[in-house]
């Protein structure tokens, strides 16, 4: 095992099974904390041009660009005004860094591999996209978002088209 | 560069092409003078040849290891018989039919390829030149043999670092290794590559330990070595026993100072020769392994001890910093929180931090900055090789190569450049006698110059050829359809440029370097890609100059802020022809309802930003904004905007990946405040409006 491999193994075991949960709505939701960088609080964003809807633009994180995506606006809510309650999640994956808003963070719990279980399929009617787990903490009910879903624009929509 | 090869490889590639382009360069100079290499040039040329040997023998890279084998030959030959050749033309032609097999090769491998090349054909050249010497050479030369005769580029571990100093003993120690020993000459090279590092002066016999023979011949007679230094005897004698596989030392002291040198008797002869250089006594080669590292030369030594290569990638990750540094640092001087405060201290302190910051952002841009003189130098080759090919005679001039411009810049201009040369050569230079019957001087001139105006470069190329004629390019463009304004209403420099529209040739027949008609217009987008404007100016026989003007960096450009709705947009300066309240009179519709203002008589079409990017709550009415007009070559066009906030150098940064396709937005800067400006893309704004 290679030195790198080493401390991704270590890294990840630190981090196995903990998740960020936050609101939105009513529904309770939570992230791998592995792809959080770090919360930070609702600032105002530059809007850009051409974008769809939930991408509400880009802002400034200490000089890097990130772009801004409304996780309520993504999931067809409808648009509720910022807060000082809303907080922005930003996420790294696959080197790519992006920022979610939320209505609130709440916490950062584990959830242990058997308490998730995966959403109803499609097939069944179910058509929410972009949770990839449907866990059982404690007594509340949290959907595992799916990081790589909410990104992808394209094949969503198709979808829509469909 | 690539940078997913190897780090090893990325150096081998890095330091063998500033190899070739100083041995083309010297080679260049050479051609150019008088009676063909210098001494102190076939030195460097000798050692560049060797360095590059020993570096691609390490990477396994036969084919180039073998030609710079064979150039070292010739090399070699040269200095010890300068006067074997009365022309030097064809050596010129073998060393640079070489340096393009390498930087070919050397291409392949950048990309992940084989290098493949077959070399032979050159070193057959080679070969029969050196036939051709050793058939003139002198008597005694032959006499010597064929091994004493390559001696000069066989391995000696020669090391002087600095003068003798006085308690110097001189030492003479002979080796014997175990029989059966494998690799017999390696294990010999681990115990010289020791004694190196201590001693000051030391050489040994056999003298090439790398090659395979060398072993044999230890196997018999043992390894000597003859070496000076300053300790004790039992310390060398232990290190020596300490040494694997070693079964017997012998070491004796040398009383004689004379004795020992005359071990070093080449290399004093060589000295000599130079006239005077014993103090920086110079060594011919060195072991592959450290060949890369350990530059020799007398000049180079000074240059290259000075110089390290960087990673662009950590210089970009600096310079971004450095710019983020300099917009916190005002987010605090300028914190909202000090307002009304009377906190001298604190002013005083944070002007010292700013003034710290704004040195530290100017060195940290000049690191991008690198000369032109490489660029530059390329054009001479390109020059000669067209001069022959042609048969033209053209001098070729070349002025302020120093002037330094950002990297990422001059990775973009050196091929406009070099078609701009090639069409000089081609088309502007005239034949010898076309030159003569129009009474000009038998050999044209082509000068190519750089100097900095203001935040620009200006790089002129300018030749005394037959010079563009206006009337034919226009009929050109005329019957291509570029345009169908009447000959009166065009300027000369408006009718110049056509010739960068794609598809556009006056040049009735194609050679092999020019004259395809692709050439101009791709010259023209890649310089407009990196902001730069091209100028020509003509008249018939008298010559034509291209000025190439280019901003100093990409990184931080000179920009309008401008405001729209509660969004900033920034536009590129040197876009701006001029900003300007419009009057609602001068403003006419037409029938699809574009707007049109006319300005000086001439009609320009008005793009309203918040209409094209959706922005809300901006001004509409156009008395109460600003109209800002972009200046193009073909289509100027004015935008419309809320109010103009000023201007600044802005740090230019690309979109999140994540977005990439938005239309019309090239970028975006952070403002002094933190907040971010988008920057405009004036060409894609334009199109998309023609569309």
């Amino acid at each position: 095992m290679s030195v790198e491999e080493k401390d991704l193994y270590i890294e990840e075991d630190t981090q196995k099974d903990k998740y960020l949960s936050f609101v939105i709505g009513s529904e309770e939701y939570a992230i791998d904390i592995k792809y959080v960088t770090e919360i930070i609080g609702f600032q105002p964003i530059t809007e850009v041009p051409e974008l769809p809807e939930y991408i509400k633009g880009i802002i400034n994180l200490r000089g890097k660009i990130i772009p801004i995506i409304d996780v309520r606006l993504r999931f067809k809510k409808v648009f509720k005004e910022y807060t000082d309650r809303t907080c922005v999640i930003v996420i790294n994956i696959d080197s790519l860094d992006v920022g979610f808003i939320v209505d609130g963070v709440s916490e950062v719990l584990s959830i242990l591999e058997d308490q998730i279980v995966a959403p109803p399929s499609a097939e069944t009617g179910f058509s929410n996209k972009y949770i990839k787990g449907i866990a059982k903490n404690r007594d509340q009910v949290k959907l595992i978002l799916d990081c790589y879903r909410i990104l992808e624009s394209e094949d969503l929509e198709k979808l829509v088209e469909v | 560069m690539n940078s997913n090869l190897e780090p090893m490889v990325e150096l081998f590639l890095f330091e063998s092409r500033q190899m070739i382009e100083q041995l083309e360069e010297i080679t260049m100079n050479a051609e150019g003078s008088e009676g063909g290499f210098s001494e102190e040039e076939l030195q460097n040329l000798f050692r560049i040849a060797h360095t590059i040997k020993g570096s691609s023998g390490m990477m396994m890279i036969q084919n180039i290891a073998n030609l710079t084998h064979s150039l070292e030959d010739i090399f070699c030959m040269l200095q010890k018989n300068p006067e074997v050749f009365t022309d030097y033309s064809e050596i010129y032609e073998v060393i640079f039919n070489s340096i393009d097999f390498i930087s070919k090769e050397l291409d392949k491998i950048a990309n992940n390829q084989e290098a493949d090349g077959d070399h032979s054909s050159i070193v057959s050249k080679i070969s029969v030149l050196r036939a051709l010497e050793e058939g003139e050479s002198c008597e005694n030369m032959k006499s010597q043999g064929e091994k004493q005769k390559e001696e000069p580029k066989e391995e000696h571990f020669y090391i002087p670092k600095a003068q003798s100093t006085g308690q110097e003993r001189y030492f003479k120690a002979h080796i014997e290794f175990e029989e059966n020993t494998e690799m017999i000459n390696i294990r010999g090279f681990t115990i010289v590559n020791e004694l190196e590092s201590m001693s000051e002066q030391l050489t040994h016999y056999p003298e090439n330990l790398l090659e395979e023979k060398a072993g044999e011949k230890i196997q018999q007679e043992g390894l000597h070595i003859f070496l000076s230094y300053q300790g004790e005897q039992e310390d060398l004698q232990e290190v020596l026993e300490k040494s694997l596989y070693v079964s017997q030392v012998t070491l004796e002291e040398i009383t004689n100072p004379k004795e020992f040198y005359q071990h070093f008797d080449h290399k004093k002869n060589f000295q000599e020769q130079k006239g005077g250089k014993e103090e920086k006594p110079f060594s011919f080669g060195e072991a592959p392994q450290s060949s890369a590292k350990k530059e020799t030369g007398d000049e180079t030594v000074i240059k290259s001890n000075k110089m390290i290569s960087v990673h662009t990638e950590k210089l970009d990750m600096l310079m971004n910093l450095v710019g983020e540094l300099v917009v916190s640092e005002t987010l605090v001087s300028e914190n909202p929180d000090l307002e009304g405060l009377s906190i001298n201290n604190f002013r005083k302190a944070s002007r010292r931090h700013k003034k710290i910051i704004n040195e530290l952002q100017d060195i940290s841009m000049s690191l991008r900055m690198i000369p032109l003189t490489g660029t530059f130098n390329k054009m001479k080759r390109i020059i000669r090789d067209m001069s022959r090919e042609l048969d033209k005679k053209v001098d070729f001039h070349i002025r302020g190569e120093e002037t330094e411009v950002d990297k990422n810049v001059v990775d973009s201009i050196s091929d406009p450049l070099m078609h701009m040369i090639r069409n000089a050569a081609d088309h502007g230079i005239e034949p010898e006698r076309e030159r003569l019957e129009k009474g000009k001087e038998g050999t044209g001139e082509i000068i190519l110059s750089a100097k900095n105006v203001g935040s620009e470069v200006w790089i002129q190329i300018k030749d005394d050829g037959r010079g563009l004629d206006v009337e034919k390019i226009y009929q050109k463009a005329l019957d291509k359809g570029l345009t169908d304004i009447p000959r009166e209403d065009l300027s000369e420099t408006e009718i110049f440029s056509f010739i960068f529209s794609p598809s556009f040739s006056t040049k009735d027949s194609v050679s092999e370097f020019s004259g395809r008609g692709v050439g101009m217009d791709v010259v023209h987008q890649n310089i407009d890609r990196v902001g730069g404007k091209t100028v020509v100016e003509s008249e018939v026989d008298v010559g034509t100059t291209f000025i190439i003007k280019i901003p100093l960096t990409l990184a931080i450009i000179p920009g309008m802020t401008v405001s729209v709705g509660d969004g900033f947009y920034t536009v590129p300066i040197h876009e701006i022809g001029e900003c300007f309240r419009p009057k609602a009179k001068d403003i006419i519709r037409d029938e699809s309802e574009n707007e049109v203002i006319l300005i000086r008589g001439k009609s320009y079409p008005i793009i309203r930003i918040h209409e094209r990017f959706s922005v809300p709550n901006s001004v509409t009415e156009l008395h109460r904004g600003v109209l800002v007009m972009i200046e193009k070559e073909m289509n100027s066009y004015c935008i419309f905007v809320d109010a103009l906030i000023g201007e600044h150098q802005v740090v230019v940064k690309g979109l999140p990946q994540y977005l990439n396709k938005v239309q019309g937005v090239a970028g975006c800067s952070l403002l002094g405040s933190g907040e971010i400006s988008l920057i405009l893309d004036t060409e894609i704004l334009s199109r998309a409006e023609i569309l």
